[in-house]
């Protein structure tokens, strides 16, 4: 089953800024294939979603880049900067208090 | 696993060009992520074009262009926020900082100006602006925005103008005279045409131009004008070149004794003196010649009730001699007083504090002398 992309909207970031702190340093690619086999292909990042908000983290300090020539092409990889390892971790927290309210919230049981 | 040739590189970095992309960081992204998936999952001898097209497909619902949206979207709004936050403390910060400059100068207490001079800064060139440039973006009609804009010139105009008004700064007036023509002769035109021929702004239209035009009158009211300050100016000098003529009189009736050691006519010359030269000193400041004559009308020599404090602190030009005039005034009252003769009252010597008018300084030089003058000729009686 694959998710909504809806579902993985509010999620993306926070999925992007954990592999960075697991990985120190990747690449778009290399971020939309990691989540696809931690999935078992059950979340599969949409380039759409993952560019805008990778130059969003970059403008807002959260990651910073280095690029590196592959061929004539080039190669743009994010890490997570001193800031950004503290944001990281306010939303791994977050959205684990949001799945547990949510939890809670979904278990209720008409009487 | 496909190897790409650079010919085959260049036309992908063109094709999402063409489609929309223009960002240089997103070409790259995008590039290189289109290079990768070819590379690894179509075969040697696959279809590059036809497996190219289905991977793009794969990016966007509409267009490509959308990537490009998103991520304009996306840093706009961070942009967006941090002025926010940034007007919003900026706001706050000067508030504060201005109405506690204002208890202060109200107390008298020392940092007022600076405070008040910090608080308005802020408010007219950080805060304003700020807030107009967020407004402008809100707004979608061209007329709302350049309505905005004017609004924001003159808004900034008025605070600046008030600024220089109460720091005694050079222009202030102009500023504020531009801020009323402004006002009433460009953006109340505009606001007062475009809004009134939409039937659902209509009322709203004229009533603020109502209160516009009732604002400029109400601030125009306060102001003085030019002839009412040349007539104000008229009567203060008349006042001190009349005193200086009963002045002249009086030291013809009592001229100064010469100095005698031991003799407290020596300090008494001597502050007769230094009186004299902090008056020729400020008439000059303040109209150019020495002297006041009687027709000071004909050579529009005015003394005016402008504040005259910067000369008289540490580091005014009068400030030496200013200090003298107080230890002398202490050295003559204490022989004075052995005498029973009348001392010269404290209060006289108002030259360094807040709040002192050229013309007031020079009043009380005028009686200071008087006093002097007038002690002596009881001595010799």
């Amino acid at each position: 089953m694959l998710y909504s992309s809806e579902l993985i909207k509010g999620t993306l970031k926070t999925i992007i800024l954990k592999l960075l702190k697991e990985n120190k340093r990747m690449y778009g690619y290399e971020i939309t294939q990691t989540v696809k086999e931690l999935t078992n292909g059950k979340i599969q990042l949409t380039e759409g979603a993952l560019y805008p908000s990778l130059h969003a983290l970059e403008a807002e300090g959260i990651v910073t880049t280095e690029t590196e020539y592959i061929g004539k092409r080039v190669r743009k990889y994010y890490t997570l900067s001193a800031a950004g390892k503290t944001h990281t971790k306010e939303k791994i927290n977050e959205l684990v208090d949001f799945m547990e309210t949510m939890r809670f919230l979904l278990d209720i049981k008409p009487a | 696993m496909y190897t790409l040739s650079d010919a085959q590189i260049e036309f992908i970095l063109d094709d999402i060009r063409r489609d929309g992309i223009e960002l240089e960081d997103l070409q790259l992204n995008l590039l290189d992520h289109i290079c990768c998936i070819i590379e690894l999952e179509l075969e040697a001898n696959g279809d590059f074009e036809h497996f190219y097209q289905q991977v793009k497909r794969k990016f966007y619902k509409h267009k490509l262009a959308e990537l490009e949206e998103e991520t304009q979207l996306l840093l706009t709004f961070k942009h967006y926020y941090t002025m926010k936050k940034l007007m919003i403390g900026s706001g706050i910060f000067a508030a504060s900082v201005f109405s506690l400059g204002i208890f202060f100068k109200f107390m008298y207490w020392p940092g007022a100006s600076f405070m008040v001079v910090i608080g308005i800064a802020l408010f007219s060139l950080l805060f304003l602006p700020l807030y107009f440039t967020l407004k402008i973006k809100e707004e979608k009609s061209t007329r709302d925005k350049i309505l905005v804009g004017l609004t924001s010139i003159i808004t900034i105009d008025i605070s600046l103008a008030v600024l220089f008004k109460i720091m005694h700064w050079p222009g202030a007036n102009v500023m504020g005279l531009l801020a009323v023509v402004l006002l009433g002769l460009v953006f109340l035109p505009l606001y007062l045409i475009t809004g009134i021929r939409n039937p659902e702004t209509k009322v709203n239209t004229i009533v603020s131009s109502v209160m516009i035009v009732a604002g400029c009158g109400l601030f125009l009211s306060l102001a003085r004008s030019p002839r009412a300050t040349k007539m104000q100016d008229e009567m203060l000098t008349a006042y001190i070149v009349r005193n200086e003529q009963l002045l002249e009189l009086q030291k013809q009736l009592s001229p100064i004794q010469p100095a005698k050691p031991g003799n407290y006519l020596e300090v008494g010359g001597e502050l007769i003196r230094i009186c004299e030269q902090l008056k020729a000193n400020i008439v000059q400041v303040e109209t150019g010649s020495l002297h006041l004559t009687p027709n000071f009308n004909q050579t529009s020599q005015y003394i005016s009730n402008g504040s005259i404090i910067d000369y008289f602190i540490e580091g005014g030009s009068m400030y030496q001699d200013y200090q003298q005039l107080r230890q002398l005034v202490d050295q003559y009252n204490q022989q004075v007083q052995q005498l029973a003769l009348t001392p010269i009252p404290s209060q006289i010597l108002t030259m360094g504090l807040p709040g002192e008018t050229t013309s007031g300084a020079l009043n009380n030089l005028q009686q200071l002398e008087q006093f002097v003058l007038l002690n002596q000729q009881f001595l010799h009686q």
